[in-house]
């Protein structure tokens, strides 16, 4: 009896798919969030380095002619890795209650699962012939159209950060109770600073790396 | 009978609050247990007593304060989940 009474108080028991792939952070967090998310970055990696796709940065997707797969991890994780500590140091001094690491690293984690979209659809040959091509042209200083393929590539990526960006503020938002004008600038405060901090960060590992 | 008087803090609430709060104290106040219970992720009970909370601060008269302290100022610590 109270059982049901306090679920359907509360919230409905089941999701609309609208509300899985918008907030699923209501259902999943914590250690599950942590595990399903580090399989998904490490997928996206898989998908990214057979597509030739680097995430350069924390909001970055950019298409390249090759990339190894250590590389497409390293970029996975220190995104990934950046953006958790700097929300969890944000939540120290914002959040009014207790808040788990582990929730913020879990829905991080898997907030990031639109960029295996995105890297898997820059898998098939004409996207990579496509873009190959048109940076030769514009290397050589000339106009080319993008073929067909790598635009409707492109703007399905685009769509797909976008949609990262959705997911990690409604995963911020659940693991740090923050809602409202004052969080949303909290929250994109950290992605600048985070961007920023990949950036560097990942400059310096790749030149590390290959020096 | 005819009197000004206040209601007890729980009453004040709405009655989804009162039925969280009835549930959370039948479940030893574990968010983990309370979690499961209403099939929803860990942050999101913790983030549901967090607004309980601010609402129960928010209502309870100055004067009530005093016995809020005390119970308060117990072993027990509602926003801790020690499973």
């Amino acid at each position: 009896m109270l059982e049901k009474t306090t679920n359907n108080a509360a919230v409905p028991r089941r999701m609309t798919i609208a509300q899985w792939l918008f907030n699923p952070f209501v259902r999943i967090a914590g250690g599950q969030a942590l595990a399903v998310g580090l399989a998904v970055i490490f997928a996206s990696a898989l998908a990214a380095s057979a597509g030739g796709v680097h995430f350069d940065g924390l909001l970055d997707f950019h298409l390249g002619s090759s990339v190894p797969l250590q590389v497409a991890v390293m970029e996975g994780l220190v995104n990934w890795s950046v953006i958790t500590v700097l929300l969890w140091l944000v939540s120290l001094l914002a959040a009014p209650r207790t808040v788990r690491l582990v929730d913020i690293a879990g829905t991080q984690a898997l907030a990031r699962w639109p960029l295996l979209l995105a890297a898997l659809a820059c898998i098939p040959p004409a996207v990579r012939q496509g873009n190959e091509k048109l940076v030769a042209e514009t290397l050589a200083g000339r106009f080319a159209m993008p073929p067909a393929a790598t635009v409707v590539a492109g703007l399905f990526a685009l769509a797909c950060v976008i949609w990262m960006v959705s997911l990690m503020w409604k995963a911020f938002s659940v693991s740090c109770n923050q809602r409202g004008g004052r969080a949303a600038a909290i929250f994109v405060a950290a992605l600048l600073a985070g961007e920023a901090a990949t950036k560097w960060l990942l400059s310096l590992v790749i030149t590390a790396g290959s020096s | 009978m005819h009197g000004g008087y206040l209601l007890p803090a729980l009453s004040r609430l709405g009655s989804e609050d009162q039925q969280f709060a009835v549930a959370f104290i039948l479940h030893s106040g574990s968010l983990k247990r309370m979690a499961k219970l209403y099939g929803v992720s860990y942050p999101t009970v913790r983030n549901r007593l967090d607004d309980l909370i601010a609402r129960l601060e928010a209502t309870v008269e100055p004067h009530e304060n005093d016995t809020v302290g005390h119970a308060q100022g117990g072993d027990t610590d509602v926003g801790e989940d020690n499973e």
